[in-house]
């Protein structure tokens, strides 16, 4: 009896869940600027994993002969200080500046998931503790703390992760934290500790799922200012190994030769400008499309 | 109200206790020998030893820390820094003020950009301005500060010679800068405000001050503006914060000699003294902003000041209120 | 309401008040940066544009006390201040400095001095030999060490007399002698200011200190009771700009008349009738280095093969436009005793390259090498193009890079975890012991300058005997020996020398200022007609 109305109870959910993204979707699609945009990351996205193919050059390759060459037919958006083609390092520094966003977001997300979750959930003197220790993440200045692991740990790809997202955890542990308490109250809370559900179970199965949406918002958000996270760092001179191709390591590398060879700076400035534009328009797209008070 | 007050500024202690030592920790640990960077390239070997010896780096390392403790506690000295025996309080001193600034105005800029902005957008939302005047307000969120510093300094300061491109003593030298590292919370205002606003414009009171008959001016401004008010203004005060310590670019590019400069510098050179007293400087600004946003809150909406008194002022912070509000979707 | 509201005023209020009080601390050096901001009409200060030289330094000025601060930016501004005991006249010799009658090296290890009587500082105190005591000792054991550490003491006679005395015989000390960290203080001033000293220096010098703006810049003005040749120009500023693009604008707006520019920047000045660029020798140059402890490069034919896989003339062009020469010797053509005219360019030959690794057992399996670098700008271009002309002999190479200091810390001072790297030296005197004592004795090995970690008896005695020598021909032979090996055994392949490249207003002359030391004599800068 018990198993029969688990299923009913799970198809219900997968049913519900199925509904919600469908009207989700549907509200979404009247917001045409945030399908476009979702539309764009969805190309650099494909570009960025078929790199290997749509790439008319190397990214890494030398031309020490061919360097700070303009836009031509050969080098549609022109060559670097090495003779690498702009266009090639742009294809595959999606993947980079991509994944680095994707991920930075992602261990925040999870980190302040866990300290939000347990701080809104236990409540009282853990809470206190936890989000103190917040307050006090906040206050040391984010390039401090990502100098200082770069300059520790070294300039491989997961510490640049580590550095860009260790800032933001404070922000998703409140996001999370506030989500839990509003709906820790609920009803079908208290129905799933009649049932006997652990802790665990409530927080993951019941109480999450209904903070998608602001942690869903606030993710696109932050790969955004993960991607300018970067490029700031690089200006800094916390970037990658070269040969490397990330959009922040080219703005920064452009810098020097912003007056007589500005397109080095205007590629890869655009497509992150159009990266971080798309990613904030389907956020807020998002965030309009999942919001229950503005159902017309 | 005011044991809440005081409680947080009490609070302020541990609170730059825990800072120091873990930005101590975590500075120490970064590879590189403070005593051969202060004595520089070329130093013999000889020479690092009993540099080493005279900044007590030979002393276990939580030795160091209370030792420096110590000294800012009873002699309200922040000592010297390691490479140039220039006083630390002289140099935060000297580089505070300008970074207050920077990052005061910049953040008044944006707020007095955005916050019309995002009236404007909730109020006609879906409409053609919403979505054209947010797309621009995401265009300035969406370029690096220092992307937008270089192309307006080589705009306006180079080719047209309209406006000085560094220094910021003048009106005219602090427009540019304040103008690249505005754009961001500019844009963050406009979006918080919107959505802020669109929380409050929906609610059943606003329809019925719209019955009474109310202006829709007045409803909108006087009514729905300064319900939505709280969340904005902690957008700002968390901006300010953020820009406090990490303006590093910005003043790089325009010269600005500021805080973050300053720190950037004293990391690369793991200069501690340094590094500790500005870092103490940023965290106390950033607290007591949270503490001023926290009061304003209180003062202006009744129920959050319930609360306060309720619970005693311990557990909360401005964002568990935010959020009680409602402001993001449930 | 209306109260909570003026409540939430009153807080904005205190904010705004507190920021705007803060502003007036900025107002003595907002007439400063004022009065030099435009280079024609100024406010509250009579110095026209003719008058002001301002100058556009590269890094940081980190302090106006020689024993605290040695780096050469900062040099170039208390070198204006302080005055040195000895200096090079035009041909090269070593002669007395304008504050000193009389010099003579009486034996060995002892140096005579007699200072000229009424010389005064800026304070007004009288130069006396006391001064130099203070000055020299007080460097022994600080950043000073590598000029002075071999003082034992300095004798003072009289009021103008003393000798200095070392420990043991040191050919190089008196070109240490030449350079403006071992300028002399007053005794009195120093200790008087005690830690404030550095916010008001006091010198000998054409140049007397009149403010700092921290981070921002230095000004200095011209000492009209100065003792020998008044300078041109009534004022100085010297400005700390880090950053190269924002160095050249400041030099294009005219908020600066002089600027050392990147390469990348060059061009438009040079187009530009209002500008001229001045090119200057350095001591500096850039090089590419393998690790003595290195099992990987232990075998000197890999070493060869490495070093024929390096096209250090088309690195040169690349990576500094023509505005850097190709390397030969370790040694900057523009010190005594380098070779840099007789050691040819390393040979650049893959096809070699490739034969010796073969020979040496590298024929499927690929040589696998970890290269240091770190994030300075050229040092990161030499090391990519490096990377991939290593690549197309089958040699693959891990780059790690990062801040100079944490590479410093993380490789150079355990001298353990890396094969090959890049680096660059500027030899911070004009005797080139100071360059090679500390890159290639092995009592120097680690962050200091030993990143090559070399642990070879005989060379550290002929560094020893080249160092302890006043016979200038057995110095030349013991160095020439010393170049030769490096060369042999490729344990340095110099890529470039650098060029120092001045972008000034055409109608400034900085000719005579410029030294190859990179400490310039500001004072000599005149206008021209």
């Amino acid at each position: 009896m018990a198993d029969i109305d688990k299923k009913a109870r799970d198809k219900t959910k997968i049913i519900n869940i199925f509904g919600e993204t469908n009207e989700t979707w549907r509200r979404l699609k009247k917001n045409k600027t945030a399908v476009f945009s979702l539309f764009v990351l969805i190309i650099l996205a494909v570009l960025g994993i078929f790199a290997d193919f749509v790439a008319p050059y190397s990214y890494f390759e030398q031309n020490l002969h061919d360097l700070l060459q303009a836009p031509s037919r050969a080098h549609w958006l022109g060559t670097d200080q090495y003779g690498r083609d702009i266009l090639s390092r742009l294809i595959y520094g999606t993947r980079i500046s991509l994944s680095v966003g994707l991920i930075a977001v992602g261990l925040a997300l999870f980190a302040g998931g866990i300290l939000g979750s347990v701080a809104g959930f236990y409540g009282k003197r853990i809470d206190t503790l936890i989000m103190r220790f917040m307050d006090i993440m906040l206050s040391i200045p984010s390039v401090l703390l990502a100098l200082a692991i770069v300059a520790t740990f070294g300039t491989s790809l997961p510490n640049l992760m580590l550095a860009t997202g260790i800032s933001t955890v404070p922000g998703y542990a409140r996001l999370i934290r506030a989500s839990i308490l509003s709906n820790k109250e609920h009803e079908y809370v208290e129905a799933a500790r009649a049932v006997g559900a652990g802790d665990f179970e409530i927080i993951t199965k019941h109480i999450l799922p209904n903070c998608l949406a602001p942690i869903l918002v606030q993710a696109t958000f932050g790969v955004a200012t993960a991607i300018l996270t970067v490029a700031g760092l690089s200006f800094v001179g916390l970037g990658l190994q070269p040969p490397i191709a990330e959009w922040g390591s080219m703005l920064s590398e452009a810098r020097g030769y912003i007056r007589d060879y500005s397109y080095m700076l205007i590629s890869p400035a655009v497509t992150i400008a159009l990266t971080v534009f798309c990613l904030n328009t389907l956020g807020d797209g998002l965030r309009d499309a999942l919001d229950p008070k503005l159902r017309d | 109200m005011i044991k809440y007050v005081l409680r947080r500024i009490l609070f302020l202690v541990p609170t730059l206790l825990l800072v120091s030592f873990c930005v101590y920790a975590i500075v120490h640990a970064a590879p590189g020998d403070p005593a051969q960077l202060a004595l520089g390239e070329g130093a013999t070997q000889a020479a690092v030893e009993v540099k080493r010896i005279e900044l007590g780096l030979d002393k276990p390392f939580i030795y160091q820390y209370f030792a420096w403790l110590k000294n800012v506690v009873f002699h309200f000295d922040f000592g010297s820094s390691y490479r140039s025996e220039i006083s630390v309080a002289y140099q935060i001193r000297s580089y505070f003020p300008n970074t207050l600034k920077l990052a005061g105005l910049s953040v008044f800029f944006g707020a007095l950009i955005g916050i019309p902005i995002g009236i404007l957008a909730s109020v006609k939302q879906s409409s053609w301005f919403d979505n054209f005047v947010m797309s621009i307000a995401m265009i300035g969120m969406s370029v690096p500060a220092f992307v937008l510093a270089l192309v307006m300094i080589l705009i306006f300061s180079v080719k047209l010679r309209w406006l000085p491109s560094s220094g910021f003593s003048t009106v005219s030298e602090m427009l540019l800068p304040i103008t690249a590292l505005g754009m961001q919370p500019m844009a963050i205002c406009a979006r918080m405000t919107r959505s802020s606003m669109l929380e409050v414009i929906r609610q059943d009171y606003i329809r019925t001050i719209r019955a009474k008959g109310q202006s829709e001016l007045k409803v909108i401004v006087h009514h729905a503006f300064k319900n939505a008010l709280m969340p904005i203004l902690t957008t700002i005060g968390l901006q300010f914060g953020a820009l406090i310590g990490g303006a590093f670019v910005t003043e790089t590019i325009f010269l600005i000699p500021g805080l973050g400069r300053l720190l950037v510098t004293a990391v690369t050179n793991r200069d501690y003294p340094l590094v500790l007293g500005g870092v103490v400087c940023v965290a106390t600004v950033v607290a007591i902003t949270n503490l001023l946003i926290d009061v304003a809150y209180a003062l202006v909406d009744p129920r959050v000041q319930a609360q306060f008194k309720n619970a005693g002022g311990g557990a909360f912070s401005w964002p568990t209120l935010i959020k009680r509000q409602g402001i993001k979707p449930k | 309401m209306r109260r909570k509201i003026s409540v939430l005023m009153l807080a904005l209020t205190i904010i705004a008040g507190l920021t705007a009080g803060c502003s007036s601390q900025s107002q003595d050096h907002t007439e400063v940066s004022q009065a030099s901001s435009e280079s024609g009409v100024t406010v509250g200060n009579e110095v026209s544009g003719k008058e002001l030289l301002s100058v556009a330094l590269s890094s940081n000025i980190g302090g106006l006390d020689p024993k605290t601060t040695v780096d050469r930016y900062s040099a170039n501004v208390y070198g204006c201040i302080y005055e040195t005991l000895l200096v090079y006249d035009s041909a090269g010799n070593i002669i007395p400095n304008t504050i000193v009658e009389s010099y003579e090296q009486t034996d060995d290890i002892t140096y005579q001095f007699k200072l000229k009587q009424g010389i005064q500082f800026h304070n007004g105190e009288v130069l006396k030999a006391g001064d130099v005591k203070f000055s020299l000792e007080r460097g022994i054991n600080t950043s000073m060490n590598y000029l002075v550490g071999d003082i034992d003491h300095v004798v003072v006679l009289d009021d103008y007399e003393f000798n200095i005395v070392l420990k043991s015989s040191n050919g190089a000390f008196p070109a240490g002698l030449t350079t403006p960290q071992t300028g002399i203080l007053n005794e009195k001033a120093v200790n008087e200011k005690g830690e404030a000293y550095q916010m008001h220096p006091v010198g000998t010098g054409p140049y007397k200190f009149r403010t700092w703006e921290q981070g921002v810049s230095v000004t200095l003005e011209r000492d009209d009771n100065y003792h020998d040749t008044l300078p041109y120009f009534k004022e100085i500023v010297f400005y700390e700009i880090a950053d190269d693009t924002t160095r050249a604008n400041q030099l294009e707006v005219n908020k600066v008349n002089t600027a050392i520019l990147a390469s990348t920047d060059i061009v438009r000045f040079q187009d530009n009738d209002d500008y001229q660029v001045v090119s200057a020798d350095t001591f500096g140059l850039i090089y590419f280095g393998m690790n003595y402890n290195s099992e990987k490069v232990a075998d000197v034919k890999v070493r060869q093969a490495i070093a024929y896989a390096i096209d250090a003339e088309a690195i040169t062009k690349a990576a500094y436009f023509g505005y850097a020469d190709t390397a030969t010797s370790i040694l900057s053509p523009n010190l005594t005793y380098s070779d840099a005219d007789k050691i040819p360019i390393n040979e650049y030959n893959p096809e070699k390259a490739k034969e010796l690794l073969t020979a040496a057992g590298y024929d499927d399996k690929k040589l696998q090498l970890t290269l240091v670098i770190d994030t300075r700008s050229d040092v990161t271009s030499v090391g990519t193009m490096i990377k991939a002309l290593l690549n197309d002999v089958g040699i693959d190479c891990e780059v790690v890079t990062g801040d100079k200091t944490s590479m410093s810390g993380s490789y150079y001072a355990a001298g353990t975890n890396y094969d090959i790297f890049v680096g660059t030296w500027y030899c911070a005197t004009p005797d080139v012991n100071s360059q090679i004592f500390t890159t290639f004795h092995s009592s120097n090995n680690g962050a200091t300058g030993g990143y090559v970690w070399m642990h070879n008896d005989e060379i550290d005695a002929l560094i020893e005997r080249a160092r302890k020598s006043a016979d200038s021909a057995e110095r030349q032979k013991l160095y020439s020996e010393l170049q030769m090996f490096v060369f042999d055994n490729k344990w340095w392949v110099p890529i470039s020398y650098y060029i120092d490249n001045w972008g000034v207003s055409s109608d400034i002359d900085i000719n005579a200022c410029l030294d190859a030391a990179g400490t310039h004599k500001w004072w000599k800068a005149t206008v021209r007609n």
